[in-house]
Parts: C-alpha cells; structure tokens; sequence
C-alpha cells in the first residue's frame, strides 16, 4: 500500500472522482424516470451540479497533472501542491460554469432543444478544427516548480490554470451541452469521449470519426424535434 | 566439333561444317539434319519460317530464311549470298543454338546474412572501398528519381521528417523520446538498406552490400568524419554525393575535426539494464501516450544519438526552413545527409550489443511496444508495415548482423533504484536563461536538508534533472552540465523545432527534460571533500562546435546563439529501500 501511494500520489483525487460519479449515480438511481434528457430550470442553484459533475468528468483528464505536481514537490509540499494546483483547474471550469449556465438560463426554456441540437452541430464541428487538435498535444505542456515558498505555490496554481483552460479549449461544446441536459447517462458517455481523447492512442485517433457520430446525434435530435 | 546439343552427333551437320558437303534444295533436301537446321534457324529469329516451321523439307521458305541469315548475321553481301547451308551457316548456327540452350546464368549468390561494417575498418587501406563507392553512387541514383517516387533520397529522407508542403501522409513519421525510438528507426533504415542494394545491384555493385555504421567511440582517426564523406569526387572523378556542399555539415567536423569522448560515449546507456520504465533513465524511453509527462527519451537516444545530431550539423541560420545548412542539428533535413543513416546503423548496432550484454537487459514484453506497426517503402516503392516483434532479432527476423557480433564485454549491471521512486531534494527557484556558461545554486528546503546530506552515502541514488528546457530552435550546439564543475553529462535540443509545432504529433513535450545519473559524480565529489549541501552549483556550458583540425574552438559568445531558457534544475534523490532491485 505504501508503495502504491508513493508511485500514486494522487490517489485520494482519483477516490473523490469515484465518490462524485456514485452521488451522480445515486441520484440516477433516486430519479430513475428520468431517462430521457431533462432541461435546467434555473442556474444559479446549479452552481453545485455544476461542480459536481465538473470534477467528476474533468479531474480525471487531468490525474497524470496532478501526479507530475506531487513528484516533481518536495514531500512536505506534495499534498498542497496538488490541491492548489486542483483548486486553480477547477476554478477555470467553474468560471466556465458560470458562463455556460447564464446562457442557459439567458436562452429561457423554449429555447433548450434548439440549443442542445445546435451544440451538438458544434461539438462536431469543433472535433474538426485545428484549434481542438492544438489544444489536445499542448496537454503535455508543464510549468517549472520551484521547490518552495510564494514561487512555488504561483506555479502550481498557474499550472492549474493553463490545463484548465487548455482543457475548456478543448472541450466546451461538450461541457456546454451537459449546462442544458443533466441526464447521467449522457454525462457518462460524453465522459468516456473525452477521457478516450484526452487520455488515450485509440481515442486521439476517434476524434474526426466522433465529429460524425455528434452530427449524427445532432441530426436526428433536429429530426425528432 | 559442334557444340549444341542439337547438332551434336550429327554426321551430315559435323561433314558441312567441316566443308565436306552441303544442304540445298537439291542435295540433303529431306530428312533429319534439314529439320535441326529449321530449328535453329527458329531459335535465331522465332519468325524465320512462318508457313511450314521445321518439317523437314528444304522448300524454297528455308533456302529464302538460310539467305537472309547469311546477309544479316553473316554479313555475306547480297549478291553473293548463296540460299544453300554451308559452313559458315552451320558454325554461327550451332552457336547461336549453344547460346541459347545454356540455362540462365545463375543469379548473383545472395549471402543468408548481411553483415554491415565499421566504415572505418572498410576504409582503412584507402579512402574508397567497394561498399562506400557502392552507397556514393546508389545514393547518386536516389537523388535523381523524382520526389514522387518512394524509393528517392528526398522521400526517404522525407519519411523522417520534412519542410515539403503538402506533405505526403508517409512522411514526417519520425519517432523520438518515447520507446518508439529504436524500434521505428530501425524498421527505417532495414527498408532503406533494402533500397539502396536494390540500387547498388541495378548498378553491377557487390551483391552483398550491407549499410556501413560509424562507431565514432573509438580513437582517432575514427572518431572524424570518414573519409568518403569528405572527398569531394569519386575515384573515377564524378562529384561525390556523399559529401555536401559547404555549410552542409558543421565546418570542423567537415574537415576532420574529432568529436569529443564526452559527446560519442554510449556506456551510460549500456549500463542502464531496463529498456523502459519512468524516471528517465532507461535504455530505450518511456511509454508513449498522449498525456504521458514523463514520457522521455531513452539515454541511448539523448547520448549519443541526439548529440552526434547536433555536433555533426552544427548551428543552422535562424529561420531556417531549408536544408541547406546544419542537415543533421534539424529532424526534417538530417536524412538528407549520407552519413545520417551511418549513425543510425551505429545507434542500432548499439541496441544488438545492449541485449547481448545480458544482465537482464530485454526488449519491453508489453503489447503496446510489441504490435505498434509502422509504415514504409520497400525496394519497389511499394508500401509495406512492420510491427515491433518483427524486429526484435536483426539476424533471424531481418537478416543482417554488425561486424562486431559477438559483443566483447558486458558491462556490469548497475544497480537501479526503482522503488521507492526518486524524490525531489533540490531545485533551483527562478529560470535561467543560457547564451553562454552560466551557474545557478540548488535551493534545498529545510525539510529535505537531511535527504540531501545523505546523498554522501553510496547507497543512495541521486539524479539531476534539467526541466523545462526550451528554445525556439536549436542553437546547433550541445551543453555540458557540471555540479559544483564536475561533468554530470551532456544535452542537446535535438527535435525541439518539431515538439515547438503545435500541430505536429510528436512524443517530448515542449520543455524538453533531460535526466542524469549524478550518483557517480556526487561521490567523487565526497571524495574531494567538495560535497556541501549549502552550496550545489549546477553550471550549463554550451560548447562550441568542433573546431577544424589544428584550429581554436571559437569562443560561444561569437556565435549568437538563440536563447535557451531552462525551467528548472533538480536533483532528485532515490533512496535505498527494502524493494531495491538489482
């Protein structure tokens, strides 16, 4: 065990991701009837949600970051870097949250199916720009950490915000398209996406081919409507 | 006596040869010798008789075919051209039948091994031998096909990487700092090599023809140039390919200047016994995966590959985006280079002697290494793929071995500290910008002070990293690293221009990191009593290009270099725990 957790520092993150999907499960669980996609109602009591499924889908993108952070710490320091560095990460996705649910809450509910469609035609449309490939091989980029004091705690929180946003550049349609529906099911699928993306060869080769499957989605949502 | 199994034995055919009788169509005129004569005539010219073949009977369709050989092959003039079969016509007959029933000549014996040499052993008589006269000219007919054409210079050259736009999807496959290193380079040079000989035998060159590999790890003269390479014609007095234009290669190197022991030494690398692994200090580098940060290059591949790189090209213009000057300092120009694929052969005899030293060194048993394919061009420009178990045994899988087989000595294994992992100790706190020698102290926090100043014991591993390393190009120059000014090793930015692209798939992120083993040195420096955990200087040094023979190096401050900002330097400590693996 000892072992473990020193070759993985950054266990206990990868246990709260666990503990965010259960209480994301739970709820599905509670609220089975709700199989098809539910549109918000308001935004900013769902400020938690938002947090809440952000951890939940975004951190484990970011796990390797954050095992860099604690090894390249000196041991004293391995625990607040990581947190710091977490806290700036997920600071950029909450700002982003805040956005994406005022849009929400700006286009009103009669608007929502137009917009979840809408967003699915850019999901795809974005896995096909230059701007999306970038910012899925900028994901090795790190950031010098100096071994103690002020410097040190700067770096990891500009780190943090550099795979934040990095991370934003590469995802938001997806993570726009979860403001409006707060269906799991479709939270879990489009997790597996950008995890395989992010974190895997055979994902980084899907990324034109999920272009197709989220026009297609888009296409027969339109249909349907 | 006639020759062909045909007229052998042929009493009549041997008496007109003999100028004692003859066939017309009054004399002979039927029979078995008429019909032989017909064949024969059918094995000159497949359409001399057209209306009867060979029956047997002198008609007025042989005498008319018998005159035309008498004219055309026999030179007999027209007019005195007699439609009867005289000696003459029989001799030149049995020939042209003798010729013609002697099976093909065997094809050139292919050798069951290929053996690719020193090219200094080659050369150590003259500057030619057959096998580097052989490459010259096959690289010669390479560079005249068109870049279209797989099997070119340019678009071999291209495969690795390339400033030609559009690019073909089969070029800038290159793979570095990741364990793809070794295994894909050599799928590329087993295929070129295959090019090459296909030319060198089109050529009428030596049927055995293997790649030469420069061992510059030796004494002088073999740590220069080799000659070929800097002759500028071929013995017959042709311009000699394998030696480029002025600006081509670093000046010094190009007029015989030696490589340092220090840039061509391979024995950290072959004392490392894990092929992969994290911590930067393996044989064959880290696991390749999109967000992989300590995925690096293989020690091997820092040194000497990356180093030979830069010290072989030298600087390059800034804002170059051609291959005219520094070809082996850039990824997208150093193919063009002959001597480039010398270097590779050397890199992977130096893989071959790696896995014979034993000592539990091994090619990575993983899935991922083993079944990752890899696309080329074979000998007839068509596309072929290997995959990593294709090539793991050079002699039974891809049939060449290194003149060198069987390797001499095996070093002993190091012992490696593979668990706990290394823990950082020190670093320094502020970036440091290098245009020319510069030193900067290691902060050690209050906490690690005692890590540190353990250090002075043997048991315990030490390793110094050099983080964040990045330019906007290379300078073409390489970095000696000391602490407190004992020579740790030696980087280079070898591939930093392709890590800088943001669009280009590559292993090695921007901020290139380079790792040391630093245990040997901190010893040595306890030893001195000049270990002082209050005062750990890490030096950067770039060192000036090889200077021509009998000349100065010139001094770094005179060659303007790009800057080159390093991130952070750190020394990580691994302490011997009960896990500790040998």
């Amino acid at each position: 065990m000892n072992r473990l957790t020193a070759r993985h520092p950054q266990w206990w993150v990868a246990v709260a991701v666990a503990v965010a999907w259960l209480v994301l499960l739970a709820g599905l669980l509670a609220g089975g009837h709700h199989h098809a996609p539910r549109y918000r109602a308001s935004t900013v009591d769902d400020m938690g949600g938002w947090m809440l499924m952000a951890f939940a889908m975004t951190v484990p993108l970011t796990l390797p970051a954050v095992r860099y952070v604690a090894r390249n710490s000196i041991r004293s320091r391995r625990q607040r870097a990581m947190v710091l560095y977490l806290a700036a990460y997920l600071g950029v996705w909450a700002a982003f949250g805040i956005v994406a649910l005022t849009i929400v809450w700006l286009a009103g509910e009669p608007l929502h199916k137009v917009l979840v469609i809408g967003l699915l035609i850019v999901a795809a449309g974005w896995q096909l720009t230059r701007t999306k490939r970038r910012a899925l091989l900028a994901c090795r980029r790190t950031v010098p950490l100096p071994p103690e004091g002020r410097r040190a705690d700067v770096a990891c929180l500009r780190f943090g915000v550099r795979q934040g946003w990095r991370c934003v550049v590469s995802c938001w349609p997806l993570m726009l398209l979860m403001a409006v529906v707060t269906n799991v099911l479709w939270m879990v699928a489009l997790a597996i996406v950008m995890y395989a993306e992010e974190r895997t060869t055979t994902g980084r080769r899907l990324v034109r081919p999920m272009a197709a499957v989220l026009a297609a989605i888009g296409t027969a949502a339109a249909l349907l409507a | 006596m006639l020759r062909s199994q045909l007229f052998a034995n042929d009493a009549l055919l041997q008496s007109i040869a003999d100028d004692n009788d003859r066939i017309s169509r009054t004399r002979h005129s039927r029979g078995d010798s008429v019909r032989k004569v017909q064949t024969a005539l059918l094995t000159w010219d497949p359409g001399a008789l057209p209306r009867f073949g060979a029956d047997a009977v002198y008609g007025n369709e042989t005498a008319a075919a018998v005159r035309r050989f008498k004219i055309e092959e026999l030179s007999v003039a027209p007019a005195q051209a007699i439609d009867d079969v005289g000696p003459r016509t029989v001799i030149r007959l049995d020939e042209i039948q003798a010729a013609a029933e002697a099976p093909p000549p065997p094809p050139p014996p292919t050798p069951t091994l290929f053996v690719r040499r020193d090219v200094w052993t080659l050369q150590s008589a003259a500057p030619w031998d057959p096998i580097t006269i052989a490459y010259a000219r096959a690289v010669r007919t390479m560079q005249a096909r068109p870049m279209s054409d797989p099997t070119s210079w340019a678009f071999q050259a291209a495969i690795h990487a390339s400033f030609v736009t559009p690019a073909n999807p089969a070029w800038n496959g290159c793979q570095h700092a990741s364990w793809f290193f070794l295994p894909w380079h050599r799928m590329y040079l087993f295929f070129f090599e295959k090019i090459v000989r296909a030319a060198v035998l089109a050529d009428g060159g030596p049927s055995d023809f293997a790649l030469p590999y420069w061992n510059y790890d030796q004494a002088t003269p073999r740590n220069t140039l080799p000659q070929p390479f800097r002759e500028p014609t071929l013995p017959d007095g042709t311009p000699n390919p394998l030696m480029l234009p002025a600006g081509g290669r670093s000046a010094g190197i190009q007029a015989g200047g030696q490589l340092r022991t220090a840039d061509t030494d391979s024995s950290n690398a072959m004392a490392s016994t894990i092929f992969t692994g994290p911590g930067g200090t393996t044989f064959g580098g880290g696991v390749s995966a999109p967000a992989h940060f300590d995925g690096e290059s293989g020690m091997l591949e820092l040194q000497p590959h990356n180093i030979i790189h830069v010290v072989v090209g030298g600087p390059r213009p800034a804002g170059a985006t051609n291959c005219n000057v520094g070809l082996m300092t850039d990824p997208r120009c150093a193919a063009l280079d002959p001597i480039f694929w010398l270097h590779h052969a050397n890199i992977d005899r130096l893989w071959n002697r790696w896995l014979d030293s034993g000592g539990g060194r091994a090619n990575p048993a993983d899935s991922a290494w083993l079944t990752q394919q890899f696309g080329f061009f074979d000998e007839t420009g068509t596309a072929v793929r290997l995959a990593g178990s294709d090539i793991l045994d050079s002699a039974t899988q891809l049939n060449y071995v290194y003149d060198d087989r069987p390797t001499p000595v095996a070093p002993p294994p190091r012992v490696t500290p593979v668990a706990p992992p290394p823990e950082l100790g020190a670093a320094t706190d502020q970036v440091i910008d290098v245009t020319r020698r510069v030193t900067a102290r290691l902060v050690v926090p209050d906490s690690t002070r005692s890590l540190i100043e353990r250090l002075s014991s043997r048991a315990v591993g030490a390793f110094l990293a050099i983080e964040n390393i990045e330019a906007e190009r290379n300078p073409g120059v390489v970095f000696d690293i000391l602490l407190n000014e004992r020579r740790v090793g030696t980087f280079s930015l070898f591939g930093i221009e392709l890590m800088n692209d943001p669009d280009h798939v590559h292993d090695g992120a921007p901020g290139l990191r380079h790792t040391f083993d630093a245990a040997e040195v901190i010893a040595s420096l306890v030893s001195m009593n000049r270990w002082d955990p209050d005062a750990l200087d890490v030096t950067v040094e770039p060192v000036p290009p090889v200077p021509p023979p009998g000349e100065e190096p010139v001094a770094i401050e005179d060659l303007d270099l790009p800057p080159v900002r390093i991130g952070r330097i750190a020394l990580f400590v691994a302490e011997a725990g009960p896990d500790l693996v040998a």
